[in-house]
């Protein structure tokens, strides 16, 4: 068993812990941004999700699982070129990333503010399509999962330095 | 005279006793016999290092699951190896004599050939709605995982030391 194997693992608690810092800057966004009714394009400001995604951006999963690939070689040139044979399919991903932050395309609520300078001919105001108890709610849910990745990661942490005592 | 006997008798003796020795070691251990077979290849050592191996592939697997608790059509992942060792341990089925490197082995595998597969979890998914990760699960796992790791640790090192202090004969 190679080191580097054991580092990976927490390189996929350290990618966790990312796309959760991710969402949770994203959030604190969209909370500050709770009753802005103008951005830069004139609209009030749209609600930001985070996309997250199961792999990697940069290494392949195949990187991962090498034991379980076969290596072939070529001993005429008629051969085709070792294309590493791989017993895995698709499916078994490993990593996980932001693939996309994306703007909520629902629609904006509108409140009757008359007096206020954003306000359209008939009196209504188009505020953001924000909903803080959402926001709450996913905010919690990001710092959970940051606590899983930071167990997760300890846990591995003490696995190496057990290794480490042989 | 009798004494000039009871030295070639000394000497049968000795030749006996050496012969049926290396009888014995052949049956044990079939043939050659080197120190490190007798300190490390025959003893427990290469299974507590393959148990670690999968632990630390298990772990990757949990890892990655904690990661992706909360994406979106993931699909949980898990580690499967206990029950192919199990059926390699089980004396009672026939095993198939590899004496060529091209054979292909016969019956239950040799404990050197069997390797942990990762492979899907067939859950249904769960309450969020996202993919079948559960979550609280997947902590236990990872605290027993990182036990069972310890304790294979700590086998190994216990069996270092003993080694050790053999050597040093104190």
């Amino acid at each position: 068993m190679r080191i580097k194997s054991l580092f990976t693992t927490m390189d996929i608690s350290a990618q966790g812990l990312s796309v959760q810092r991710t969402k949770m800057n994203v959030i604190a966004e969209n909370i500050a941004n709770a009753e802005t009714t103008k951005t830069e394009n004139g609209d009030p400001y749209r609600r930001n999700i985070v996309q997250q995604q199961a792999g990697s951006k940069e290494r392949k999963f195949i990187d991962y699982y090498k034991p379980n690939t076969i290596n072939m070689t070529e001993t005429k040139n008629v051969h085709m070129p070792d294309q590493k044979f791989r017993y895995l399919d698709e499916d078994k991903t490993i990593g996980v990333y932001v693939s996309d932050i994306i703007k909520d395309p629902s629609a904006f609520k509108m409140i009757y503010d008359p007096s206020h300078p954003d306000a359209n001919e008939q009196g209504y105001l188009a505020m953001p399509n924000v909903n803080i108890v959402q926001e709450m709610v996913d905010m919690i849910s990001a710092s959970r999962s940051y606590e899983a990745n930071v167990t997760a990661l300890n846990s591995s942490k003490d696995m190496i330095r057990n290794a480490l005592k042989i | 005279m009798f004494k000039k006997n009871l030295h070639i008798i000394a000497i049968l003796i000795k030749k006996t006793m050496a012969q049926s020795l290396q009888s014995y070691r052949d049956s044990i251990f079939g043939g050659e016999l080197m120190i490190t077979d007798l300190l490390f290849d025959r003893t427990a050592c290469p299974d507590l290092e393959k148990s670690m191996d999968v632990y630390s592939l298990r772990q990757k697997t949990l890892a990655n699951n904690i990661a992706n608790a909360m994406t979106p059509g993931y699909k949980a992942q898990k580690v499967e190896f206990e029950e192919e060792y199990r059926k390699s341990l089980n004396k009672n089925k026939i095993k198939g004599d590899l004496t060529d490197d091209k054979h292909i082995s016969l019956g239950r595998k040799p404990i050197n050939k069997v390797y942990p597969q990762v492979v899907l979890r067939e859950d249904p998914i769960n309450d969020t709605g996202l993919n079948n990760v559960d979550i609280d699960r997947e902590m236990a796992e990872m605290a027993e995982n990182s036990l069972r790791y310890e304790m294979s640790t700590k086998l190994i090192l216990k069996r270092f030391n003993n080694i050790k202090s053999a050597i040093r004969g104190r």
